[in-house]
């Protein structure tokens, strides 16, 4: 039996899984992850919650025989996980739900907190992309984030990758540190450069609110890059991945052709996926027929009570929060989500979700913002210009739509 | 009753010197209520005043007191407000009275409010006496007290009476005083009626009710009565004293003092200082010193959703029945939409006013910086008073400007007496008069501009004599000066809601320091935007307020997008509160910012 919702809203519509790794060696100074630092974590009962979740998960009208594009284990750390763990969810994800031919399966992994002989389990049990936590090449830097591991180690690690034959690379990198210059932000980029990954994920440090970092700096402020200087960050990394052949496909995303992440593209491409895990979200689309609008939920953050939920309390899911939107309301969201993607919103696309086209609903913040340069509209899209992107949050702004 | 047992009389007294305590323990000691009666019936009337919206003057009353000299006396307290802003109403209940205590704390001495209610109470020819009140505190030094009396006021302090309110020690030598040294009332029973409104306000049940003193002849009830600066004519429902409960009596006396109750809807009918006479046997003329409340300072009232207009236009009818003093207009703003130009006796008022709007309405306010009225001469000759900077004139058919001044009296100590004439000169004071009055102790009276008191003037008093300096005004003579009007633009448009009228020797400061405060307070935008503070074409101050370049979250993944979604919904939320001028969205705040000025 085919899904209703598969038919009605989008018949190739991609699902994509994500699986939380919650567990953490330590849990460094700017992050706001759901990440928890655990003596020993309780990976068996982990692993067993995780299966029972994506069991009842494939029995959900919404993505039930819905075949899987691309898996994205996140964390913490996953690196940290038992490749049988892995090996297990990949297995049953595929008995569940089937996969596509040319399935993405992403794993997270930071230098200094993985097994690298556990590579090419990895590798077996089907992962075939490893983001790496790279961060910096700048050894003091990388203290100063309070990471596990020095700059050697992601070589070590980048090797291990390649000899276990994951061909598919990223690498994550902070920029906008404390005092940090551009032309030492300049240094880690070409050394990352070099190392020739498919992907690169570059960050502006920001100091999220009840971090550790946030405390520090409310007590004595860390001299944080001004709006100029931020900006000068961004243009240039972008304008030197640009010139070694990195597409900008995203605010803080860059890939070489063909290597995007398919997985995080897909949430900026408003596809449904299953979150399963700790503090992991999931979000579906409503046929139009019953409105149109989407349902999300997010799970219980913490590693031990979302077991808990799942293995004392026997409930099916272990959902902390859940909101639902409606049409107008996703469809903002998707034009928020849509203009952080170079390409931008795809016009043909959206009409097909969402049975109108943006301008139905948007047309006079699409005007304004155009009239502005800050916004494009070509035949097939809309997009934000070069000086856009620094400022999608303001445009979003206009999109998204107050709810009461 | 013979007038000759009457005795009305008021309590002056700087705000704390211990007026309210010592009018209560007046009515317990004259046996009326006891302590306990008195705790309940203050507590029960103002439950029936939370219930029923009845108003009962709890210091005004009628007091009987068997005397020494074995007459039993009428002794009639009359309440008086206790501000600047209501000079007055207070020179109203003086008027009523033959005689009045003058309170002066132990331990403070003569502060400015004693000094202003004594020379009203001497304008209207009473007789003072002195009581030295807070004797029972460590700190009190009754010598002291009594040379301040002597040496600031001029009277003659021998005969204090030094009392604690708070013990009663001493109460009935004041009570004593009054009988034997106040003069009773000596109006002509047989002659036309002739009756003060000493004080008026509006009770939800029965109307306007007015506290009346008899001058001349009597009112009854039933009686036909107009009141003389309207034309109405209306009969008496019900009268009656104040016990301080209130008691009706078929009759007012000559002498007497009372409440009147004729049906009058509202309180712009019954105004405090008119005189009552009898329609039938009308007197010929009125009692003197009656005057139309007058606004003396102004200010724009605008819902912060425009949607709230109508909810602020009958907010503002309900207040008026109120407070007779209180005026408004409806006033367009091309910044802020439609709103009122309202009008107020003072700084104060507009306080008080603005704070029953918010709470008892439960309204959101943008308020335009307050403007006095200046007394503007044409070059053809006529004379014209504006108050909104909206109306000023073309500068070149100005002849010539006059701004309102005030008379300042300042009591602080000395070490602050240098810092206190700097504010005074910033605020363009021409010092009148300094007089050392005590132990470190100095008066500084000053003439300053109106204008100059009404934007932060008490706040800044307050600021640089950490709060011990206390001050009284009162309104002096119109000063010519040269006068300008400050425009504000945003983004190369012209903000009605910002100008203001300012003198030429302080526009440019004020500007600077507009624009400054306008760049913090106006978030930026998608462009550069100008601030700019003109007076004409002459651009006096400019600031920028940068565009916006950056504003975008590095990270967004399927986790984030909720908690990130109500993020920028938040912000859209706090900018959908904001006034849009032309394309630029200015916050609240920052038409509060002229109040403001020189804050920081």
């Amino acid at each position: 039996m085919k899904s209703r919702f598969c038919k009605d809203v989008n018949e190739k519509a991609p699902l994509q899984l994500y699986i939380h790794i919650p567990f953490c060696l330590h849990r460094c100074h700017y992050c706001d992850f759901n990440a928890h630092v655990r003596e020993a974590p309780p990976w068996d009962a982990y692993a067993l919650a995780l299966t029972r979740e994506l069991h009842a998960w494939s029995q959900h009208e919404a993505y039930a025989h819905r075949p899987i594009h691309t898996i994205f284990f996140g964390g913490g750390t996953p690196s940290l996980a038992p490749p049988t763990l892995i090996a297990n969810i990949i297995n049953q994800a595929q008995q569940c739900f089937g996969f596509t031919a040319d399935i993405e399966i992403t794993l997270e992994s930071n230098p200094g907190a993985i097994d690298h002989t556990h590579i090419a389990d990895y590798a077996a049990a089907g992962v075939n992309r490893l983001s790496i936590g790279a961060q910096s090449f700048n050894d003091h830097e990388l203290q100063w984030m309070e990471r596990v591991h020095t700059h050697n180690k992601t070589l070590e690690m980048i090797n291990a990758a390649q000899q276990h034959g994951i061909a598919r690379l990223n690498l994550d990198l902070i920029y906008g540190l404390p005092k940090q210059t551009i032309k030492a932000w300049l240094t880690t980029l070409k050394q990352a450069i070099e190392i020739d990954p498919g992907h690169l994920s570059c960050y502006q440090l920001t100091i999220e609110p009840h971090t550790k970092l946030a405390k520090q700096h409310a007590i004595a402020p860390y001299p944080m890059p001004n709006e100029a200087l931020s900006l000068e960050f961004m243009q240039q990394t972008r304008a030197e991945l640009q010139q070694q052949g990195y597409l900008a496909y995203e605010v803080s995303n860059f890939a070489k052709k063909g290597a995007n992440c398919r997985h995080n593209d897909g949430y900026w491409r408003y596809h449904d996926y299953i979150g399963i895990g700790a503090g992991a979200a999931g979000k579906w689309d409503a046929p139009l027929s019953e409105g149109g609008g989407i349902y999300r939920y997010s799970n219980i953050r913490s590693p031990e009570g979302y077991i808990k939920s799942i293995l004392e309390h026997h409930l099916p899911h272990a959902i902390n929060s859940d909101e639902h939107l409606n049409r107008i309301q996703a469809a903002g969201e998707a034009m928020w989500l849509g203009l952080r993607r170079s390409e931008g919103v795809d016009l043909a696309a959206f009409k097909q979700r969402f049975d109108a086209p943006p301008h139905q609903w948007f047309q006079q913040a699409i005007t304004s913002w155009r009239e502005r340069g800050t916004l494009i509209e070509s035949p097939t899209h809309l997009l934000l210009s070069q000086q856009g992107v620094a400022l999608a949050d303001l445009v979003a702004e206009d999109f998204l739509t107050l709810g009461d | 009753m013979n007038q000759k047992l009457i005795r009305n009389f008021s309590i002056i007294a700087h705000i704390d010197h211990g007026k309210s305590t010592l009018a209560d323990r007046l009515i317990e000691t004259t046996g009326a209520l006891s302590e306990r009666q008195m705790k309940k019936q203050v507590l029960d009337s103002m439950e029936l005043e939370q219930e029923r919206g009845i108003t009962i003057k709890a210091q005004t009353a009628c007091l009987q007191y068997p005397a020494s000299d074995g007459s039993s006396y009428i002794l009639n307290l009359i309440d008086t407000p206790g501000h600047v802003d209501f000079t007055y109403e207070v020179s109203r209940s003086l008027q009523a009275c033959e005689g009045a205590l003058l309170i002066v704390d132990a331990t403070q001495g003569v502060e400015a409010q004693t000094l202003a209610n004594v020379y009203l109470a001497l304008e209207n020819n009473l007789e003072i006496i002195p009581v030295i009140n807070k004797i029972d505190l460590p700190s009190a030094d009754i010598e002291e007290a009594k040379r301040q009396i002597e040496d600031i006021i001029g009277l003659d302090a021998s005969d204090a009476i030094a009392v604690s309110a708070k013990t009663g020690e001493g109460i009935r030598e004041v009570l004593e005083a009054i009988v034997a040294r106040i003069p009773h009332p000596k109006g002509d029973a047989e002659a036309k009626t002739q009756a003060l409104v000493v004080d008026s306000w509006f009770d939800a049940y029965v109307g306007a009710v007015a506290l009346v003193r008899v001058f001349n002849g009597s009112l009854k009830k039933g009686d036909r009565v107009r009141m003389m600066s309207v034309h109405n004519a209306y009969e008496v429902n019900d009268m009656g004293v104040f016990m301080p409960q209130p008691i009706s009596r078929k009759v007012l006396n000559c002498g007497d003092v009372g409440f009147l109750i004729c049906g009058v809807k509202q309180l712009s009918d019954l105004k405090v200082g008119d005189t009552v006479t009898l329609e039938k046997n009308p007197a010929a003329a009125a009692l003197p010193g009656f005057r139309e409340p007058k606004p003396m300072v102004f200010s724009g009232l605008y819902p912060v959703d425009s949607a709230d207009y109508a909810e602020l236009r009958d907010a503002l009818e309900r207040l008026r029945l109120n407070d007779p003093a209180f005026c408004y207009e409806p006033e367009s703003s091309s910044a802020l939409g439609l709103g009122f130009r309202c009008g107020f006796l003072g700084m104060l008022h507009m306080e008080i006013v603005q704070e029953r709007l918010e709470r008892e309405y439960d309204l959101d306010l943008i308020v335009t910086a307050p403007s006095v009225i200046y007394r503007v001469t044409m070059a053809d000759g006529t004379v014209c008073e504006i108050s909104n900077p909206s109306d000023f004139p073309d500068p070149q058919f100005i002849a010539s400007i006059e701004e309102p001044t005030v008379k300042a009296n300042i009591f602080l100590p000395e070490e602050y007496v240098g810092a206190m004439m700097k504010l005074c000169q910033d605020k363009r004071g021409l010092q009148q008069d300094i007089k050392f009055i005590g132990p470190g102790r100095v008066m500084l009276t000053y003439n300053l501009p109106l204008a100059e008191m009404v934007i932060d003037f008490y706040d800044k008093l307050k600021s640089v004599t950490r709060g011990y300096a206390s001050m009284d005004y009162e309104l002096a003579d119109f000063r010519e000066e040269s006068v300008v009007k400050m425009d504000v633009l945003v983004h190369n448009e012209p903000v009605d809601a910002l100008s203001m009228i300012v003198h030429r020797s302080i526009a440019e400061t004020r500007g600077r320091d507009l624009v400054k405060k306008l760049r913090e307070l106006i978030p930026r935008q998608q462009f550069d935007v100008p601030i700019q503070a003109a007076v004409g074409s002459k651009i006096l101050a400019r600031e920028t307020v940068k565009a916006v370049r950056k504003n975008v979250i590095a990270k967004c993944y399927g986790g984030d997008i909720s908690r990130k979604r109500k993020l920028l919904e938040k912000q859209k939320a706090g900018k959908k509160r904001m006034k849009s001028i032309g394309s630029v969205e200015v916050p609240q705040e920052a038409f509060l910012a002229v109040l403001k000025l020189g804050d920081s």
